[in-house]
C-alpha cells in the first residue's frame, strides 16, 4: 500500500499536496536543466521560505534577501543534492540557519547606549502583552524568543515538521528540541487571541 | 483533544495568519531572481568557456529585453528616454530632508558637515576627512597629522599624533573600541580612546575595513587591508594573526567594504569589483560588473550599488547575489559620460545617494521602486563662507 502523501509544509500558496515521489521527479527534472520544473519549486515553496525567514528576524528586507538567497544556494548545489532526499527540509535548513546567523549578527550590532534592537531572554521572556495590541500580540510574542527558540518554533508550528524532523534537520539533540518547543509553546500560549468561553 | 494538543493547533493557525511584509511583491522580486540565476546556469552550461562576466552582462541584456517586451517595460523605456539631460530636471533647490532615517557625514572644503534627517545640517570643523563611528555616536576626523575624536556636534573627545598624515579612519564595528588609520606607509590601529596602538603593518595606501563581528561575546578585532603586493589581508588585530589573504589582484585595489553581515567583502579597483566571503573566497567567478567606477556593498550584504558606463549612458544598478542585475537610475543615453560618484547606501538600504558632480547633484534612488529625488546646488550647501566652492563634497556616510 502506498504512503498517504505527506503535506511539506503548512505555508504553500497553492497547487496539490506533494508526495515526495512527484516532488522528487521535480527535482531529477530540476537537475536535468528543466526551468519549468525549478519555477515549479519556487511556486511551491517561496511563500513558506519566505514567510519562516521572517518569522525567525523580523525585518522584512533581511527575510527577503534569506530566501532569495536560499533559493539560490539550492540551485548552485543542486546537481550535488540526493533527489531520494525531500527537497523542502534541505532548503528550510538554508533558511533557518542563515536566518539565525543573521539575527546573531544583528544583535552583535545593537547600540551598547541601551537602545537594543532586540532584547531577548531565552530562559525567562518577559513581555508586557496587556500592552499589546491584539493584532500584534502573537508576532511579539515570537519575538520575545532567542532566535534558535523561534526557528524551532517556525519549524513545527508553521512549516509542520516533526520534533525528530527538526532534531535532525538543525543537527540538534532531540530533547534540546523538546525543551525549546515546550518553552516557546508557553510564551506563544500567552499571546493566543482568547476564545469564547475564556475567563 | 488534549489542551497542549489543542493550543498547538491554534498556534499553529494564530502563526499561519502572520503574512511578511509585502508578501506578493516580494515573491515577484524572487521570481526574477530566479529567472536570472536559472538563465545563469543554462548559460554557463551552454557555453562554459564564456567568462561569467560575459554572462552576466548577458544576462543583464536579456531582462532588460524581456521587460522590454512587458508592460512594465515601456515604462522603463520610458523612464530611460526621459533622463536625457545633464541632471534632474525638477531637483528641488534645497536639501530640506533625508528620505530615511540616519545622519549624512560629508567632507566639503568648508568642513566636515553632519545632515540629519530633518535636513539640518551642522558643521564641525574645518578637517581633512570624517568618519562615523558604528552607531553614529563619534566621528573621527583628521587634520594633518592628527586623528581626533568629535561627537556629532563636534564636541572634541580624544586626539592623537602621528608621524605622518592621518588618512583613511574605521572605527571597529564593536562600538569604536579600536580605530584604523593609514599614516605614511603603514596601517596602524589604536584603541578606541586614542591611548594605545595595538597593531601596525605596511600597507598600500586604501582604507582598511573593520569586519562586523559575528560573535557578540568575543572581542574579536578582524581588520581587512591591501598590503604592498596589492593582496586583501584580513588580520585579527589583537593577536597579529593573519587570518586569510588573497592573491595579487592585477589591477590596483581601490576599496574595501565589509556588509554589516559580516560575510560579505567588497573589493573595487578601477573598472573592476568582486565580492569575496568571509574566508577571502570570491563568491562570482570574476568581477561582478563591466567598467565599474564606484561600488557599495549594501547593509545585509545581498546587494552591491554600482555605478557603470556603457553606450547608453552611465547607470546606477543594483546586484543581486547571483549577478542579476536591475537598472535603478541611468544618466541616458544623451549624456552618456556623465560621472557619477561613489552610491551610498542609507542605513536600511532603501535608499542610495548617488552624488552627481557635473550637474551639482544629489539623487537619492530607491531601491525598491526607483523612485528618485534630486536635490540641486549641492556645492554652495555646504559652502560656509558664501565665497562659492570649487570642488563638489564628497559624501562620507551614512549612518544609523
Amino acid at each position: 500500500m502506498e504512503a498517504s502523501p505527506r503535506m511539506l509544509g503548512s505555508v504553500r500558496p497553492d497547487g496539490p499536496v506533494l508526495t515526495s515521489k512527484r516532488e522528487g521527479a521535480l527535482v531529477k527534472a530540476a537537475q536535468r536543466g528543466s526551468n519549468e520544473a525549478m519555477e515549479e519549486l519556487f511556486r511551491r515553496h517561496w511563500r513558506g521560505a519566505h514567510r519562516a525567514a521572517y518569522l525567525v528576524v523580523h525585518d522584512g528586507p533581511a527575510a527577503e534577501d534569506i530566501a532569495q538567497e536560499a533559493f539560490i544556494s539550492a540551485i548552485r548545489a543542486l546537481d550535488r543534492f540526493d533527489r531520494r532526499r525531500p527537497f523542502a527540509p534541505w532548503l528550510h535548513r538554508i533558511v533557518v540557519n542563515r536566518a539565525i546567523d543573521w539575527t546573531r549578527a544583528r544583535k552583535a550590532r545593537r547600540e551598547i547606549s541601551g537602545e537594543t534592537i532586540e532584547a531577548w531572554d531565552p530562559e525567562a521572556p518577559e513581555l508586557d502583552l496587556d500592552a499589546l495590541a491584539d493584532s500584534g500580540r502573537m508576532e511579539a510574542a515570537l519575538r520575545s524568543l532567542g532566535p534558535e527558540q523561534r526557528a524551532v518554533v517556525v519549524l513545527r508550528y508553521l512549516l509542520d515538521y516533526t520534533p525528530g524532523e527538526i532534531a535532525e534537520l538543525l543537527d540538534l539533540p532531540r530533547g534540546t528540541v523538546n525543551s525549546r518547543l515546550r518553552r516557546g509553546l508557553d510564551a506563544l500560549t500567552g499571546a493566543l487571541p482568547r476564545e469564547d468561553g475564556d475567563v | 483533544m488534549s489542551e497542549r494538543k489543542r493550543t498547538e493547533e491554534r498556534v499553529k493557525a494564530a502563526l499561519s495568519e502572520l503574512d511578511a511584509p509585502d508578501e506578493r511583491m516580494a515573491e515577484e522580486r524572487g521570481r526574477q531572481m530566479l529567472e536570472a540565476a536559472l538563465a545563469e546556469r543554462e548559460h554557463t552550461a551552454q557555453r562554459s568557456r564564456v567568462t561569467l562576466r560575459a554572462g552576466l552582462a548577458l544576462i543583464a541584456a536579456g531582462t532588460i529585453a524581456a521587460l522590454a517586451m512587458t508592460p512594465a517595460g515601456a515604462e522603463v523605456r520610458e523612464w530611460i528616454a526621459d533622463r536625457i539631460d545633464s541632471g534632474e530636471k525638477n531637483a528641488d533647490p534645497r536639501l530640506t530632508s533625508l528620505p530615511t532615517a540616519g545622519a549624512v557625514l560629508v567632507e566639503a572644503p568648508s568642513g566636515a558637515w553632519v545632515i540629519r534627517e530633518d535636513g539640518s545640517k551642522r558643521r564641525l570643523g574645518e578637517f581633512d576627512e570624517a568618519t562615523w563611528s558604528p552607531n553614529g555616536r563619534f566621528v573621527g576626523v583628521t587634520d594633518g597629522t592628527e586623528l581626533r575624536a568629535v561627537d556629532p556636534v563636534g564636541k572634541f573627545r580624544w586626539s592623537i599624533e602621528a608621524d605622518a598624515p592621518v588618512t583613511a579612519l574605521d572605527w571597529s564595528p564593536d562600538e569604536g573600541f579600536r580605530v584604523a588609520y593609514l599614516a605614511g606607509e603603514e596601517i596602524h590601529v589604536v584603541t578606541g580612546d586614542g591611548v594605545s596602538e595595538s597593531y601596525t603593518a605596511p600597507a598600500r595606501p586604501i582604507g582598511p575595513a573593520w569586519r562586523p563581528e559575528s560573535e557578540p561575546d568575543e572581542a574579536i578585532h578582524h581588520l581587512s587591508f591591501v598590503d604592498p603586493q596589492n593582496r586583501v589581508v584580513t588580520v585579527d588585530t589583537d593577536s597579529g594573526r593573519v587570518l586569510w589573504k588573497t592573491g595579487q589582484f592585477g589591477v590596483p585595489v581601490g576599496s574595501l567594504e565589509w556588509s554589516d553581515s559580516g560575510q560579505r567583502l567588497l573589493v573595487s579597483a578601477s573598472g573592476f569589483t568582486t565580492v569575496l566571503d568571509a574566508r577571502g573566497n570570491p563568491l562570482l567567478k570574476g568581477p561582478i560588473a563591466a567598467n565599474v567606477s564606484g561600488a557599495a556593498i549594501s547593509p545585509t550584504g545581498g546587494e552591491i550599488a554600482a555605478v557603470t558606463r556603457g553606450p547608453q549612458g552611465t547607470d546606477l544598478r543594483l546586484i543581486g547575489p547571483a549577478g542579476e542585475e536591475r537598472r535603478l537610475y541611468s544618466s541616458g543615453r544623451d549624456d552618456p559620460r556623465a560621472r557619477f560618484g561613489s552610491p551610498v547606501f542609507s542605513p536600511d538600504g532603501k535608499w542610495i545617494l548617488l552624488p552627481w558632480p557635473e550637474a551639482d547633484q544629489w539623487l537619492f534612488v530607491n531601491t525598491d521602486d526607483r523612485r528618485v529625488t534630486a536635490v540641486a546646488d549641492i556645492s554652495r550647501q555646504f559652502d560656509a563662507d558664501g565665497k562659492g566652492s570649487a570642488r563638489f563634497p564628497e559624501v562620507a556616510g551614512w549612518c544609523c
